[in-house]
């Protein structure tokens, strides 16, 4: 059984001269936020990181993948590339997917007192549905985080904004009153609610004109699309389609943040 | 210089404009990474969803400029006047705003993950719903980050460094302050209702008269920090 060697793998990593960068990188994966000084050694414990690392991934191949894009993009990137490889051979025979993470899990917690990270987030106040698939909950605090880490926090407002109530422009700089009065975290919460009847979102109706039937070329076609607005309606009004398409997949799964900051970056940026 | 001048010289890979007078200027969705505007006068200039990924804007004068959407990671605001600037939405993930004020300013929604804050003027400044996880705000030199006034509704400063911070009186409602390092601040009569104050590190902060209602205490065991309920 693959979690027999499982309690050496662990060893290994202890015992590596790197041990601390190891576990900050394990810790920035899992967590998608840099471990800070005040967290309790407990939470640093590689019983814990590992299971939770190797739950995020499939195979060997997405674990050195998703080790090394992580640490690609550390200021000291230098130092934790050769550290997230260390990390992909020690645990690369350990990813054969959930199934054997949570296999490994129940032998870490043998290992190990201290209980090992629950499937739930430590905290869920605002809270949002759970993902079946996951068990995972995030809050709007780490949904908005992981948006923020993949985009900029204005172009995600203005895409959910005009995802969910009408197509927002910039154009004679008159701001919309109800843009400005909320903040992402509450357009990510009525995004969330306003599943559970999708014929609250609005319809995008373009300024210039043109029908923008099709979301791919609606916006090229239109008119105002090479007057120098940069954010023109009709640009959001391509996009609001996919992207609403995209957030109706990512939270009817639950709040997936691995997968809902890409589809929203691509959304941003199509 | 004019903003098609400026443009068409960084084109020409001029990267040095440090102690020009750029005021007014129009550069919306502008593309000058890596610059060197340090010492410049910005006051007033549009720079809204420009990529400004580390610029030096040490010592510049911004005050009243438009930095909304802008991305601004790892640029270095050191002293820099900020007043009454709009940074609503703003990327300014790992920043460097050592001793910046930013009186007035708007930041709703800004990402200020990881960004160095110390002694940073936040008088009056909104930063509801920022995201300042991992910054750091600690007190240096016994000079802490000014927060006077300052609304941070639902504000995100999980495991951010507030040591020593004033943090007085400002409104902290639904705040999410998990594993954010308090000791020794000063929240006396801050409004932490509904705040998660989940493992925040408490001892020696005072929190007379501070509201906690519906605030998440868990992990807290109140042997250091002085504390009451509002009357």
């Amino acid at each position: 059984m693959v979690s027999e060697r499982f309690p050496q793998a662990l060893d290994a990593l202890e015992q590596d001269f790197e041990e601390l960068r190891i576990k900050k990188l394990i810790y920035y994966v899992c967590y998608r936020s840099w471990p800070s000084v005040t967290i309790p050694m407990d939470q640093m414990a590689l019983s814990r990181l590992v299971p939770r690392l190797l739950n995020q991934v499939k195979t060997a191949e997405d674990l050195t993948i998703l080790l090394s894009r992580k640490a690609a993009r550390l200021n000291k990137s230098e130092a934790y590339l050769p550290i997230a490889q260390t990390i992909s051979q020690i645990l690369g025979p350990f990813c054969t997917g959930p199934t054997a993470a949570t296999e490994i899990a129940i032998t870490a917690e043998a290992k190990d007192a201290p209980s090992l990270p629950t499937q739930k987030e430590d905290h869920a106040s605002a809270a949002c549905p759970s993902s079946a698939s996951t068990g995972k909950t995030y809050t709007i605090f780490d949904l908005k985080v992981a948006l923020m880490q993949s985009t900029n926090p204005l172009k995600a407002k203005i895409l959910l904004f005009s995802a969910l109530f009408h197509p927002f422009s910039f154009c004679g700089r008159s701001r919309l009153v109800e843009f400005e009065a909320a903040v992402l975290g509450r357009f990510i919460a009525t995004a969330l609610s306003s599943l559970s009847n999708p014929k609250s979102i609005g319809t995008a109706t373009c300024t210039h004109g043109c029908s923008n039937r099709d979301a791919r070329s609606g916006a090229a076609n239109c008119p105002g699309y090479f007057t120098g607005c940069a954010t023109d309606v009709c640009w959001f009004n391509s996009v609001r389609q996919t992207s609403y398409a995209n957030f109706s997949k990512v939270f009817s799964d639950g709040i997936n943040i691995a997968i809902a900051a890409p589809l929203l970056t691509r959304s941003i940026f199509l | 210089m004019d903003a098609q001048t400026l443009l068409q010289q960084y084109i020409e890979n001029k990267f040095d404009f440090s102690g020009q007078a750029l005021f007014n200027l129009d550069l919306e969705g502008a593309d000058l990474i890596g610059v060197n505007l340090s010492s410049t006068d910005l006051r007033h200039t549009n720079l809204s969803l420009a990529y400004l990924n580390r610029v030096d804007l040490q010592d510049s004068n911004l005050s009243l400029s438009n930095l909304s959407g802008a991305t601004l990671a790892q640029a270095n605001f050191s002293r820099a006047n900020l007043t009454d600037a709009s940074l609503h939405g703003a990327n300014l993930h790992r920043a460097i705003l050592f001793k910046a004020n930013l009186t007035l300013a708007d930041l709703t929604d800004a990402n200020l993950m990881e960004a160095d804050l110390r002694e940073i003027k936040l008088r009056s400044t909104n930063l509801t719903g920022a995201c300042l996880r991992g910054a750091n705000l600690r007190e240096e030199n016994r000079n802490c980050a000014d927060l006077r006034g300052a609304i941070l509704r639902g504000v995100d400063l999980q495991g951010a460094n507030l040591r020593g911070a004033d943090l007085s009186k400002v409104n902290l409602q639904g705040a999410n302050l998990r594993n954010t390092n308090l000791r020794g601040a000063n929240l006396t009569a801050a409004n932490l209702q509904g705040a998660n104050l989940e493992n925040a590190l408490l001892s020696e902060a005072t929190l007379q008269e501070a509201n906690l209602s519906q605030a998440k205490l868990q992990g807290q065991n109140w042997s250091g920090p002085i504390y009451s309920w509002p009357s």
